[in-house]
């Protein structure tokens, strides 16, 4: 292979090149900005994936030591904690909020994430106390039946990825103990569980109920279930189920060299001609979850197609700072996922993706 | 005992479909006919595509125009194979003319032409020497005797890229003479043939001796076609079914092969 970049050498840029990207959608403003478009530039900051921002700025840092990721995260957590609400939650939408926003049940449990990484990193109390209160909300909000109600993502429609929801509040149970929030997070992937169908499909895990649901949401929901299950040390019950789904994901990955298309309906069958770039990676990154409780070599290749795909579609040599190391929403980025938009949270999951893999190939050459 | 067998491939300019028949013939066996999937097919140039990307325009290349590359420059085991049994390369369309043998293009191995020509030929097995998969007429026509080299252990390593997986997962490099049958890789086992590996052998060179090793199987196969083949081992299906490598595990594979570490 003299003469010729290895793989790891590729992903070692394009890793670079997206976590530079990340920097530059920090803005002036104090969060990172949604997205970036050609058409109207920068966004607002965009709280819910600030949040879980943190921790992948957190986790790049050893490995990009030139970068300053830490001190970067550890802004987007003091901006997040001046604009959390005294219920302990944050609101929906982006920053500054409009008239009509409402406190968010999704866009509070991604905050959590940014807010426990934070403590886990710096062991400072006022991350882990922000955490707290918003998780006490999230508890105390759910009802019986596991749904939030009001404080959906829409009125009357509670989606199954809000297993991503349980994934931070079992997170902050972890730090604290706090049986009323790991009891509640509990009770929310009781009723996603209850949604899944024989061929492995969590019904209404997309953005509207009965639609085909994008890679996007069909990952978080999977990986919601995934972490909830090793955080609770219980396969069987929330980790089990997920493996129909992973199992296809894994087929079709194959089927389509890591160019998954972009939605999928109940039936796991598409119409689309786009693929979803944030979500090829998230898929990505539940096979290498899924993978680390047991090992097959195979779930890795089929993770490093997904990224190989991303990395296909992003340009990191590119004139344009704003478009430099950013991953579309679509590929092409006129498909139907964020059009003609370079989301925050799609250069997010290619970094965690891009790190978990190379993680995983190094300590296989081991 | 002397088969009549017909011998599938998936281009024209298969060196080792070309050795194969070849060989059969010096050791007096009967090609009844051949078999060779056109690589003009759309359907068959998109899947390339979507598999392979942009490399796969020089393995058309060398498919269609037989521009085939030896392993390495210094030593190659298929075409040191080839040179030692005086094989000169060439397409099957012409060494099938050159013996009076009928030769059929068609698109696909499971077509009604393919399927014709091996009930026509009266041959007592298919030797598989590429072509796709095949389903249930083809494998019917030939009363499920359709014998085949396979590049891993079966049925401990099914599917795609078996070599590659054999090396990244430590399992000893191995052909597999078996018989297809309708499900991946999961027929009887003829014949385990181990691979030797030897210092400075890359995958590619690797890949080079599962051919030849997979031809002079083959030939030993053919002279078994009277008998009874074997069958299905039990579970082979629950055994695992690869796909093709991702680009960053064939480069560990290789490292793995040459005794280095991480690929950096």
């Amino acid at each position: 292979m003299s003469g010729t970049t290895s793989r790891m050498d590729i992903y070692s840029r394009h890793l670079e090149a997206t976590a530079r990207w990340l920097l530059r959608s920090i803005a002036t403003k104090g969060g990172s900005a949604a997205y970036f478009s050609p058409l109207r530039g920068w966004s607002r900051p965009y709280p819910e994936t600030t949040g879980y921002i943190i921790p992948t700025l957190l986790d790049l840092q050893p490995r990009l030591r030139e970068l300053p990721l830490e001190p970067a995260a550890l802004s987007l957590g003091e901006w997040l904690l001046s604009i959390q609400q005294p219920s302990g939650a944050w609101l929906g939408g982006l920053h500054p909020p409009s008239r009509s926003a409402r406190l968010s049940v999704f866009n509070t449990a991604q905050i959590l994430d940014g807010m426990v990484a934070l403590y886990e990193h710096t062991r400072q109390s006022r991350w882990l106390d922000a955490a707290k209160r918003g998780a006490r909300w999230l508890a105390d909000n759910c009802k019986a039946d596991g749904t939030w109600g009001e404080a959906s993502y829409r009125k009357g429609f509670e989606p199954s990825y809000y297993t991503q929801v349980c994934w931070p509040m079992l997170r902050v149970w972890r730090q604290t103990q706090d049986t009323a929030v790991r009891a509640a997070a509990e009770r929310a992937l009781r009723r996603v569980l209850a949604r899944r169908l024989p061929n492995g499909v969590f019904e209404d895990w997309g953005f509207d109920a009965g639609a085909p649901a994008f890679t996007h949401t069909i990952a978080y929901t999977l990986r919601g279930f995934l972490e909830s299950a090793l955080l609770l040390d219980d396969w069987s019950t929330y980790g089990e189920p997920t493996v129909e789904a992973l199992e296809r994901l894994v087929k079709l990955s194959e089927r389509y060299a890591g160019r998954l298309p972009g939605t999928f309906d109940d039936a796991w069958t598409s119409n689309s001609s786009y693929t979803c770039l944030t979500g090829n990676v998230q898929v990505a990154l539940c096979l290498l979850v899924w993978e680390a409780r047991n090992t097959d070599l195979r779930l890795v290749s089929a993770a490093a197609k997904l990224v190989d795909a991303t990395c296909a579609a992003q340009r990191i040599t590119s004139p344009l700072a704003s478009i430099r190391g950013a991953v579309g929403g679509s590929a092409p980025l006129w498909g139907r996922y964020m059009v003609m938009q370079y989301p925050n949270w799609a250069a997010k999951y290619h970094c965690d993706a891009l790190l978990a893999l190379m993680r995983r190939v190094e300590t296989e050459a081991r | 005992m002397k088969g009549r067998v017909v011998v599938t491939a998936g281009y024209d300019r298969a060196l080792h479909a070309l050795a194969l028949v070849e060989l059969l013939r010096r050791a007096g066996h009967d090609v009844a006919g051949i078999l060779v999937v056109s690589a003009f097919r759309v359907k068959r140039l998109k899947a390339l595509l979507r598999q392979r990307g942009r490399s796969a325009l020089p393995l058309l290349a060398s498919k269609l125009f037989g521009m085939r590359r030896a392993a390495s420059a210094d030593a190659s085991p298929l075409f040191d194979f080839l040179r030692r049994e005086s094989i000169a390369g060439g397409s099957l369309r012409a060494w099938a003319k050159a013996h009076d043998v009928p030769h059929r293009v068609v698109g696909s191995l499971n077509d009604p032409d393919a399927v014709a020509l091996v009930r026509e030929a009266g041959a007592q097995a298919v030797f598989y020497a590429g072509g796709g998969i095949l389903r249930k007429p083809l494998l019917d026509a030939a009363a499920g005797r359709v014998v085949n080299a396979h590049s891993g252990p079966l049925p401990e390593i099914r599917g795609m890229n078996a070599l590659e997986w054999s090396i990244l997962i430590g399992e000893p490099p191995t052909v597999t003479i078996h018989v297809i049958d309708a499900g991946i890789d999961t027929g009887g086992v003829i014949e385990k043939i181990p691979i030797p590996v030897e210092p400075g052998d890359t995958i590619e060179s690797l890949r080079e001796k599962c051919e030849v090793l997979g031809v002079q199987g083959l030939v030993r196969a053919a002279a078994l076609v009277d008998r009874p083949l074997p069958a299905r081992p039990p579970g082979a299906d629950a055994h695992r079914q690869c796909f093709v490598m991702a680009p960053v595990l064939r480069e560990l594979a290789e490292r793995k092969l040459a005794g280095r570490g991480v690929p950096r």
